[in-house]
C-alpha cells in the first residue's frame, strides 16, 4: 500500500527530474509511458487495496511535516522571485501576504500543527485519484506527439519539451498528493504547486499573450492563496486544529463558518468561478495538453474537490445556501456566454466554468443525493472534457483553426477525429450518458428550491444550444459528392483519444457499478445516509427513477435501423436543396439577383454578438458575483 | 392494466390518435381559410405514400438522426404510458430534438441550416418551461413519478393554473405553430421547402411525421395530467388546447427569433415563477 502511494505521488516527480535532465527524445517517451502505466496501476491498486490512513510522524522513517514546511517556504520565495522579475507590485503584495503570515503562524505562535493522519485515503480521494491518474497520464501520452508537432509548427529551437514534460509530470504528483493530504497546510502547499505549474505552462510559448495570460492566472490564483492562508489560520483558532477530518466532523455554526468561507473563496478562484473566470479563459493560449490537463479535467477540479471535502462542515448552514446560489449563478452565466463563442477552445472553457459552478452548487445543497450528483458530475465531466480538449487540439493541428465555423464538414477531412469529437459532445450533452444523468439527479434533488431550479433549468437549455450545433457542424457532408479522406494515423494521439471516448461511453453504461462501489460509499462516509439506490441499470430516489437500459436499447435500435436502411438497395444519396446558389462553397453562399453585383449570403450559427458581448456583459456579471461573495461573508459574520 | 397493454397504447394507439388530431387540424385550418381541406385521414395517406418513395438522403448522419429522433420520441411516450419519471421522459425527448437539429445541420443547404438554427432557439424557449412545469407538479405532489403524481386525488390544475397556461406556450413552440413556426417556415407558396425539414424526403420524412405524433401526444398527456382524476375533463381540455392552438396558428403571423425568446422567457418564465413561488410559500 505504501509502495503504491509512493508510485502514485513520488514517481511522477522522480520521472520529471529524469525527463528534465536527460534531453533524449527516446528516453523521454519511454519514461513518460512507463510512469503513466505505473501511476494508473498504482491508483487501481489503491482503490482495491483497501482504505488506509497513515500517521504523519514517520512515513518511511522521514518526518514529512518538516519537509513540507521548509518546501513551502522555498516555494513561496520562488513565487516571490517570479513576482519581482515580472515587476508586478500586486503579485508581490499578494505573495508577501501569504508568506509572511504563514511563516509567523508556523514558527512564532506555538501552534500545534500536527495532524493525526497526514495521508488519508477514503472513497472521495480514491475517486479523485483515479480521475487524475488515468486522465492526467493519458494526456501525457497525447502530449508526446502533440508537442513534437507543435514545436515543428512554431519553429521552436532548441526544444523546450523537457521543461514542458517536467512541469506536466510534477503537476500530477502534486495533484495526487493534494488529494490524499489530510492537513490543511499540506493541501495548501500542493495547491500552490498547481498554481505555479499552471503559471509556467500557460506562459510556455513565451509570446506576449502567453505571458500576459500566465501573469493573470497567477495573480488571480494568489488571491485564492491569500484566502487559503486566512482559512488555515482562522481554522486553527476556531477549530483548534488544521486536521481536515476533525474539521469536517464538527458541525460548524456562527463564526466557525468563517474559515470555511475563506476556503470556499479559495476554491472559487481555483475553479475559475465568476468573477475569477478570466484566468481560465486566458489560459487557452497554452498548448492543448495544458488546457486539457490543468484547465478542464484536473487542476480546476482541485477547487471543487476542496468544497466537496469541507462540505460536511457547513452542510445545511446559511453559508451553504449562498454557495449553492453562487455556483448555480456561475453555471447560468457561463452557459449563456458560451452561446456567443465560435472559438472551440473558448466554448469548452466556458462550459468548464459552468460545470464547475454546477458541481460547487450541488456539493453545498443540503441533500446527500445532490452531493452524489456532484461527485458523478466530476467523474463524467473530467472524462468528456479532457477528450474534447484533446480533440480540439488535434483538429487545430489538422486544419489550422479552432473556430467551429471552420470545422464544417470535418467528417470528410478528419473522419476519425470528427467521430471521436462527436462522441465527446454527445456524452456531454445527452442522456443516458453520465453528465446528463448527474443533472437529472441534481434537478430532482434541488427542485424544492425554486431559485436554484430556475437557474439550472435555463442553464441546461443554453448548454444544449452550443453543443448541438457543434455536432451538426462536424458531421456536415454531401455523400453524393464528398470523398472521405484518409486521416493521418498517429498512435500517441489516437490511443488516448480512443481510450477516453471508450471510457466516456463505458463508464456511463456501467454507472450503477461505479455508483455503488465508489460514489455511494463516498457520500455515506460523511453524511451517514444517501437516499439514492443504484441497481438493475437504474438510479432510484424517493422522488423518481432514471432507468438506463430502455434508453440505451432505443439508441442501439435506432443505430441498427439506420445502418440497415443505408445498406438497402433502394437507398441513395441526393444533393442538398440549393436553388440559385453556387454549391461550391457552402460557407459563403452566393445568391444571384437582378443586381449587377453578386451579394453574398453567409450562413453560420447564431451567435447573437450584439447581445452576448463579453466586453459589455462581463463587468456586470462580475459585480453580481462579487455581491454574492460579499453576502457569503456577510452571512457568516452577521 | 398490464404493462404490455400500456406499451401497446404508447407505441401504437396514441400515435394513431395523434395522426388523427393532425388530420382534424388540417381540416379545421382549411375551413378557417375558406378551403375545403383534405380528408381527416390524409396524414396517414401522406405517410404511406412517403414510405413507398425511393429512399434518398443527403448523408448518412441525416438517416441516423431520423432514426434516433423517432426512437426517442416513441420511447418517451411509452415511458409516459408506463407512468415513469416525468423528468426522465423530458430528458429522453430532448435526445430526439437534438438529433433532428443535428440531421438538418449536417446538410449544406442554407434552408436546412437556418431552419436548424431556429429550431435550436425553439428548444431554448420551451425546454426550461417544460422542466418548470414538471417541477411545479413535483412541488405539489412530492414526486416526479407519474404514478405517484396521479395518486393525489385532486386535480393539479387547482394549484397550478398558471403552469397550465405555460403548457399552451410550450405546445405552440414544440408543435411549431404560428407565431412560433420559425424553424418549419415554408418557402413562399409551397410546402416542400420547409425550414429544417427541407432536405428530408421519402420514408425519412414519414418517420419525422410519425415522431411528431408521438411528441404531440406526450405534451397533450402532460396537459391532461393537470386534470387527473377527472380523466374526461383532461381529454376535453387537451382537445380544447388543440383547438386553441389551431386558432392561434391561424390568426397570428410568424415572428422573429428574438421575439419568441423574449416572449417565452418574459411571459412563460414569469407565469411559471409566480405559480411556483405561490405553491412554495403555501406549503
Amino acid at each position: 500500500m505504501q509502495i503504491s502511494l509512493f508510485i502514485n505521488i513520488l514517481l511522477p516527480v522522480l520521472s520529471a527530474l529524469v525527463v528534465y535532465f536527460i534531453r533524449s527524445e527516446k528516453v523521454r517517451n519511454t519514461v513518460v509511458i512507463i510512469t503513466a502505466l505505473a501511476v494508473m496501476m498504482s491508483s487501481v491498486y489503491i482503490a482495491f487495496g483497501g482504505y488506509n490512513i497513515f500517521a504523519s510522524q514517520y512515513l518511511w522513517n522521514v518526518k514529512w511535516d518538516k519537509i513540507v514546511e521548509v518546501a513551502d517556504v522555498l516555494l513561496g520565495i520562488y513565487i516571490l522571485y517570479i513576482a519581482v522579475s515580472l515587476k508586478n507590485p500586486l503579485l508581490i503584495f499578494l505573495t508577501l501576504l501569504q508568506i509572511v503570515p504563514m511563516f509567523i503562524f508556523e514558527n512564532f505562535t506555538g501552534a500545534n500543527l500536527e495532524v493525526n493522519n497526514a495521508i488519508y485515503v477514503d472513497h472521495l480521494s480514491v475517486i479523485m485519484n483515479i480521475i487524475v491518474s488515468f486522465i492526467g497520464t493519458l494526456i501525457w501520452i497525447f502530449a508526446i506527439n502533440y508537442m513534437k508537432e507543435d514545436e515543428e509548427h512554431k519553429g521552436v529551437h532548441p526544444s523546450r519539451q523537457n521543461r514542458f514534460f517536467f512541469i506536466l509530470m510534477i503537476f500530477i504528483g502534486a495533484m495526487n498528493a493534494l488529494i490524499f493530504s489530510n492537513s490543511l497546510i499540506w493541501i495548501y502547499f500542493f495547491w500552490e504547486i498547481t498554481t505555479l505549474s499552471s503559471f509556467l505552462l500557460i506562459g510556455h510559448d513565451q509570446t506576449d499573450e502567453a505571458k500576459k495570460s500566465a501573469t493573470r492566472a497567477i495573480v488571480l490564483n494568489s488571491i485564492g492563496g491569500v484566502a487559503f492562508v486566512a482559512g488555515i489560520i482562522s481554522a486553527y483558532y476556531k477549530f483548534g486544529t488544521v486536521d481536515v477530518q476533525s474539521i469536517v466532523s464538527t458541525k460548524a455554526s456562527g463564526l466557525m463558518l468563517l474559515p470555511i468561507a475563506f476556503l470556499c473563496f479559495a476554491a472559487f478562484t481555483k475553479s475559475a468561478q465568476i468573477p475569477f473566470q478570466s484566468w481560465l479563459l486566458g489560459a487557452m493560449v497554452a498548448p492543448t495538453p495544458v488546457s486539457a490537463l490543468l484547465h478542464s479535467s484536473t487542476m480546476v477540479k482541485a477547487g471543487v474537490y476542496l468544497v466537496l471535502r469541507i462540505a460536511p462542515a457547513f452542510y445545511g448552514s446559511w453559508l451553504a445556501g449562498v454557495v449553492a446560489i453562487f455556483g448555480a449563478f456561475t453555471f447560468l452565466v457561463a452557459s449563456f456566454m458560451a452561446i456567443g463563442q465560435s472559438n472551440g477552445k473558448k466554448i469548452l472553457a466556458y462550459s468548464t466554468i459552468a460545470n464547475l459552478g454546477l458541481i460547487i452548487s450541488a456539493s453545498s445543497i443540503d441533500s446527500p443525493a445532490a452531493v452524489a450528483a456532484a461527485i458523478m458530475l466530476i467523474i463524467f465531466h473530467a472524462i468528456s472534457k479532457a477528450l474534447l480538449f484533446l480533440c480540439v487540439g488535434t483538429i487545430e493541428h489538422g486544419i489550422g483553426s479552432r473556430n467551429i465555423e471552420d470545422m464544417r464538414g470535418l467528417i470528410n477531412r478528419m473522419p476519425f477525429t470528427a467521430i471521436i469529437t462527436t462522441i465527446g459532445l454527445v456524452t456531454m450533452l445527452l442522456p443516458p450518458f453520465g453528465v446528463l444523468l448527474s443533472k437529472w439527479l441534481l434537478i430532482e434533488t434541488v427542485a424544492k428550491n425554486p431559485v436554484l431550479v430556475f437557474m439550472i433549468a435555463i442553464g441546461s437549455a443554453l448548454t444544449v444550444v452550443y453543443y448541438a450545433r457543434w455536432i451538426g457542424v462536424l458531421l456536415s457532408r454531401t455523400s453524393a459528392k464528398d470523398r472521405l479522406k484518409q486521416e493521418k494515423k498517429n498512435f500517441y494521439e489516437q490511443f488516448p483519444l480512443s481510450i477516453l471516448a471508450i471510457m466516456a461511453v463505458l463508464v456511463s453504461l456501467f454507472v450503477t457499478v461505479v455508483f455503488n462501489r465508489l460514489i455511494a460509499p463516498a457520500v455515506i462516509e460523511y453524511y451517514s445516509h444517501l437516499g439514492v439506490i443504484a441497481k438493475d441499470a437504474a438510479i432510484n430516489t424517493s422522488l423518481g427513477m432514471f432507468n438506463l437500459w430502455p434508453v440505451f436499447a432505443a439508441l442501439t435500435l435506432a443505430l441498427l435501423g439506420s445502418y440497415i436502411a443505408l445498406k438497402e438497395s433502394n437507398s441513395g444519396y441526393a444533393m442538398p436543396y440549393t436553388p440559385g446558389e453556387t454549391s461550391a462553397d457552402y460557407k459563403v453562399i452566393k445568391v444571384m439577383g437582378r443586381e449587377d453585383r453578386i451579394p453574398t449570403a453567409k450562413v453560420s450559427n447564431y451567435y447573437f454578438s450584439s447581445i452576448i458581448s463579453e466586453k459589455k456583459l462581463t463587468p456586470w456579471f462580475n459585480v453580481i458575483a462579487m455581491a454574492l461573495i460579499i453576502v457569503m461573508f456577510g452571512a457568516v459574520i452577521l | 392494466m398490464t404493462s404490455l397493454v400500456r406499451i401497446i397504447l404508447g407505441l401504437i394507439v396514441f400515435p394513431v390518435i395523434g395522426g388523427l388530431i393532425i388530420g382534424i387540424d388540417r381540416k379545421l385550418t382549411a375551413r378557417l381559410q375558406g378551403r375545403f381541406g383534405p380528408p381527416i385521414l390524409q396524414p396517414f395517406y401522406d405517410v404511406l405514400k412517403l414510405i413507398s418513395k425511393q429512399r434518398l438522403a443527403v448523408n448518412e448522419f441525416q438517416v441516423m438522426s431520423v432514426f434516433i429522433y423517432l426512437a426517442s420520441s416513441a420511447l418517451s411516450l411509452v415511458l409516459f404510458t408506463l407512468r415513469s419519471d416525468l423528468l426522465m421522459i423530458i430528458f429522453v425527448m430532448s435526445i430526439g430534438a437534438v438529433f433532428l437539429v443535428v440531421g438538418a445541420l449536417s446538410v449544406k443547404s442554407a434552408y436546412s441550416q437556418v431552419g436548424a438554427q431556429r429550431e435550436l432557439m425553439q428548444m431554448l424557449s420551451y425546454e426550461p418551461l417544460l422542466i418548470l412545469v414538471i417541477v411545479g407538479m413535483y412541488l405539489v405532489t412530492g414526486s416526479f413519478n407519474i404514478g405517484i403524481i396521479m395518486q393525489r386525488g385532486k386535480p393539479l390544475i387547482e394549484e397550478l393554473p398558471l403552469l397550465f397556461l405555460v403548457m399552451i406556450i410550450v405546445l405552440g413552440i414544440k408543435m411549431r405553430k404560428s407565431p412560433f413556426d420559425l424553424s418549419a417556415s415554408e418557402h413562399a407558396h409551397q410546402e416542400l421547402v420547409r425550414g429544417l425539414l427541407t432536405d428530408y424526403s421519402g420514408a425519412y420524412l414519414a418517420m419525422i411525421e410519425i415522431a411528431h405524433w408521438y411528441d404531440l401526444m406526450l405534451l397533450l398527456g402532460i396537459s391532461a395530467l393537470f386534470f387527473y382524476p377527472y380523466t374526461v375533463w383532461g381529454i376535453i381540455s387537451a382537445l380544447a388546447l388543440i383547438a386553441l392552438e389551431i386558432l392561434i396558428d391561424n390568426v397570428t403571423a410568424r415572428l422573429t427569433v428574438k421575439w419568441m425568446l423574449g416572449y417565452s422567457y418574459g411571459v412563460g418564465l414569469v407565469l411559471a415563477a409566480i405559480n411556483i413561488v405561490i405553491v412554495y410559500f403555501l406549503r
